[in-house]
């Protein structure tokens, strides 16, 4: 067999794939030219498409298609981008979607647009899916489960107040320790100038005695800056704590404005795809 | 053993009493004036005499007042023209200078004491609480007010009872009287006093720390308040509070430092600054919490203790 015979056996099979390529391409071109978004999203992955839109079981992979535009992902996540950030705000008002700077086909997803939000998770424009912050979503779940007004760090918050108190407490005496320092050195320089250092049995008793109490003052206040500092890092702690509730608590309250449950919330996070395609094909 | 000349006790008595005719005259002149600028310099004048110039005559009894008294008065005139709501001014039993009483607050009493400064100049304090309104230096022509005891004083139960009216009534008074003063070439500082002007009112310091901010998110949510973030040409954060909104906005300054100031938005000009920390026990108690941070910056090198 000549080369030629070879080539000629060839041929039709490769022009085939050949073939296949460019529909693919005019496909997406013509997809994209008429706006038909719902089409794009089935070309990029019309696997996923026909297992979670038409039903069907173990459908093929078209990643050897799909590869082909893998250079022009960030041009058709922006192309993307708009319609579905669009949908999913209408679904869900209380997330804020930023987008990642320098990667088109990511937007990082919060809850509330509140002072320190936190970030809910990572949506992927290519693949209309939420890749969820994990801890966020355990923590929201133990929180819903307590009863009303219950927090998660409620025990931990008693104690660090208890803790707190008596941190202020023993500072607040310090006026009161320092006055009676005053007094007791006072005493002391008036029975060693009185009797000039002739103590009888009685006053050497008092002077020790004042002297004591003098030497134990003087080590309590030498304390007072290890307590002002233990106290700014209980107060940190604290307000540490006490945000985290308080985002939780937000957090719950946003979503059942319009979930009657966490399960349906996440369960309508994790069909994200399904439901914008779906909400596509109703539009047309 | 000097001989006693007729002559020159007289012409010492005749000094003495044309000195104290003068006295009677700037008096009279502080009585029956209405016109601020004669005001301000009668008062000048009066704190300008010294008695001592007189050799003979002496007013040492009940009627001698000090230069508080008078610069209390002095300031009931400004108070009285400045607004419709009326100024009563009493003299209390075995007191050296009157106190003033207005009408929006019933409950309280004003009257100046001395500021123990080098400079000079008086500060106008509530006689129950002690707390000081404002500083008044008439020499050097200054008017500013105490930004941080104000924001104490405006909670005081005295005033917390007159309300928010009585507040709006109080902050019109004092910047009329500002406005006649600035007339008279005053530097004057009122910092968050009116309602027209609550916009860009600074914080004392620099670069808030994210935990200052976290305490006030943490603060406003137990009362059912949100510490919103800003995200569009300013950055910062903002609660909304009905129609009124509390913005938290910082601006780039030299140094790579951060200069914080607040916004309240408040489409009716109603309120103020004051009238949110009156109102707003949330909002209060983060104020005074990192008062030396995040108070309205006064000339703070004024007002002494």
């Amino acid at each position: 067999m000549t080369n030629r015979d070879t080539q000629t056996v060839l041929q039709p099979v490769l022009i085939n794939r050949l073939d296949s390529k460019i529909q693919y391409l005019n496909q997406l071109e013509l997809a994209i030219n008429n706006n038909q978004v719902s089409k794009v999203y089935e070309l990029l992955d019309s696997q996923k498409f026909n297992e979670q839109i038409r039903q069907r079981e173990h459908a093929d992979s078209n990643a050897h298609l799909s590869v082909l535009v893998s250079d022009l992902q960030n041009d058709i996540a922006s192309f993307l981008a708009p319609e579905l950030i669009g949908y999913l705000t209408s679904q869900f008002d209380f997330l804020t979607f930023n987008p990642v700077q320098d990667e088109p086909t990511l937007y990082d997803v919060y809850i509330g647009d509140w002072w320190n939000h936190r970030q809910l998770g990572v949506l992927d424009i290519l693949s209309a899916s939420l890749t969820l912050d994990n801890h966020l979503i355990s923590e929201l779940t133990a929180t819903a489960k307590l009863p009303d007004g219950g927090t998660l760090d409620d025990i931990k918050i008693q104690e660090i107040n208890k803790i707190i108190d008596g941190l202020e407490g023993f500072l607040s005496d310090n006026t009161k320790r320092s006055l009676e320092l005053r007094v007791i050195e006072d005493q002391l320089a008036e029975l060693i100038s009185n009797k000039a250092g002739l103590f009888g049995r009685g006053d050497k008793l008092t002077k020790q005695s004042l002297e004591k109490k003098r030497e134990l003052l003087l080590a309590t206040q030498k304390r007072v800056p290890e307590v002002q500092n233990k106290l700014d890092e209980q107060q940190k702690e604290l307000l540490k704590l006490e945000k985290l509730d308080v985002l939780r608590q937000l957090e719950l309250q946003a979503i059942f404005t319009t979930f009657t449950d966490l399960t349906s919330f996440i369960g309508a996070l994790e069909q994200i795809y399904v439901s914008y395609i779906h909400a596509l094909q109703q539009k047309n | 053993m000097d001989n006693f000349k007729i002559k020159n006790y007289s012409e010492q008595l005749g000094k003495d009493l044309r000195l104290f005719d003068r006295l009677h005259l700037l008096i009279d002149t502080l009585g029956t004036t209405e016109n601020l600028i004669e005001i301000l310099d009668v008062l000048q004048k009066i704190l300008d005499f010294d008695s001592h110039q007189s050799k003979m005559v002496r007013i040492d009894n009940p009627f001698w007042f000090p230069d508080t008294h008078w610069v209390t008065l002095a300031f009931a005139k400004f108070a009285m023209s400045a607004s419709l709501s009326t100024t009563v001014v009493t003299l209390p039993q075995a007191q050296k200078v009157v106190e003033l009483h207005f009408e929006e607050w019933p409950n309280a009493s004003f009257r100046f004491t001395k500021a123990p400064l080098a400079a000079g100049g008086y500060y106008l304090e509530e006689t129950a609480q002690n707390l000081r309104v404002l500083y008044w230096d008439v020499v050097r022509r200054r008017f500013y007010l105490d930004a941080q005891q104000f924001a104490t004083l405006v909670q005081t139960e005295a005033l917390q009872i007159a309300g928010v009216e009585a507040l709006a009534t109080f902050q019109k008074r004092l910047t009329a009287i500002a406005e006649q003063l600035a007339e008279a070439d005053y530097d004057i500082v009122l910092p968050g006093s009116d309602t027209a002007n609550q916009g860009n009112l600074v914080m004392t310091q620099k670069d808030l720390s994210a935990d200052i901010l976290d305490a006030l998110f943490v603060s406003a949510a137990k009362q059912q308040f949100i510490l919103k973030r800003i995200q569009n040409e300013q950055t910062g954060a903002e609660i909304a509070v009905g129609d009124v909104i509390i913005k938290l906005l910082q601006q780039r300054v030299d140094g790579g430092h951060a200069q914080w100031h607040y916004d309240i938005v408040d489409d009716h000009q109603k309120v103020t600054i004051y009238t949110l920390l009156q109102q707003l026990p949330f909002f209060y108690r983060w104020y005074m919490g990192n008062l030396n941070i995040v108070a309205l910056k006064d000339k703070r090198e004024v007002f002494v203790d």
